[in-house]
């Protein structure tokens, strides 16, 4: 008995690949850019006012976001540096450990959220979002 | 398997055909159900992949468009018998959405076979599939332009169970397994 052949993953990739038609991979690709295209839109929720900054489920203060400030507020852990610029928010830094909300960088649509959860800083743009009518 | 393939035996062809769309129906119901288990990616009703459109690629192969296109209307009606959502909101986008891609998928197997293979043939019927639903929640319940943020994404998902269900047939076919039966239609000649 002749032992079976295995294919190695690359192989089996290329068989997969051929089973393609140019008019397969015309039609994929094509709507995957027209979708990819699309995706901004969705985020098209209406631009936020003022952000609500809360600290230990303390509202600190409501900062209107056309102004051009940075902002600090004391948490458990340390001072959180808030930043607003151009209708924008985004934490500038923070000293949880893993800087989630300063990786998530600026937010600007009513019911978008930084939550800094290990210094208890949440900071929230008040609205609710366009998409709502959809789950209601 | 023999069942589909018995082309020497003495079974009456009509019977063959009746056989043979019961059998596709029953695995295009338990597909419909098993895809219903999936939590919906998109929280609207009705909105599913559309697994059970390999059935219906099947069928229109091996029984022609007509028992095909009629194939998946009975799957959607029965299905939601089985679900439970019978003429609920979802069970009107789940019939319009079957039937439309089965007469899509019906229409790119005729004409654009050679330059679509199977692999974009179910990639079309999956994106009809969803494109109808979203349509028909539009026209009958939602008529907010938000709706149709979700159509790319829609789109994204049909491409990936589109191609998931390509490959699936075209390993079906490369088996030899697909064999179309007899032209008699079923609905033309009755068993009596």
């Amino acid at each position: 008995m002749r032992p079976i052949q295995q294919q190695s993953r690359m192989q089996q990739m290329i068989t997969m690949l051929k089973q393609f038609t140019w008019g397969d991979r015309f039609l994929i690709v094509f709507v995957f850019a027209v979708s990819i295209g699309f995706i901004p839109w969705l985020q098209s929720g209406d631009p936020g006012e003022a952000a609500v900054i809360q600290v230990n489920n303390e509202v600190i203060a409501t900062l209107p976001l056309e102004d051009e400030t940075q902002f600090s507020v004391q948490g458990p852990l340390g001072e959180t540096i808030i930043e607003i610029k151009s209708g924008k928010v985004r934490v500038l830094s923070d000293p949880g450990p893993q800087q989630l909300c300063v990786l998530q960088g600026w937010i600007s649509r009513a019911g978008d959220s930084l939550i800094c959860l290990p210094n208890r800083v949440v900071i929230q743009i008040p609205g609710t979002p366009s998409y709502d009518g959809l789950i209601k | 398997m023999a069942l589909l393939q018995s082309n020497k035996t003495t079974i009456d062809p009509r019977l063959h055909r009746l056989l043979l769309f019961v059998m596709l129906l029953a695995m295009a119901m338990g597909l419909q159900v098993l895809e219903a288990m999936i939590p919906p990616p998109v929280p609207l009703p009705g909105i599913k992949l559309g697994l059970a459109n390999l059935i219906t690629v099947l069928a229109i192969l091996m029984l022609g468009p007509v028992s095909g296109v009629l194939l998946a209307a009975t799957r959607s009606i029965l299905g939601s018998l089985l679900l439970g959502t019978f003429l609920s909101v979802g069970f009107f986008l789940s019939v319009g959405g079957a039937i439309a891609s089965a007469i899509v998928i019906a229409i790119a197997l005729k004409w654009l076979r050679p330059t679509l293979s199977l692999i974009g043939v179910s990639v079309l019927g999956a994106l009809t599939h969803n494109t109808v639903q979203l349509g028909l929640a539009w026209v009958f319940f939602i008529q907010q332009g938000v709706l149709f943020y979700y159509l790319p994404i829609l789109w994204l998902l049909a491409l990936i169970s589109g191609t998931a269900t390509g490959l699936v047939l075209q390993a079906v076919e490369q088996r030899g397994i697909l064999t179309s039966v007899s032209s008699t239609t079923m609905l033309s000649s009755p068993l009596r």
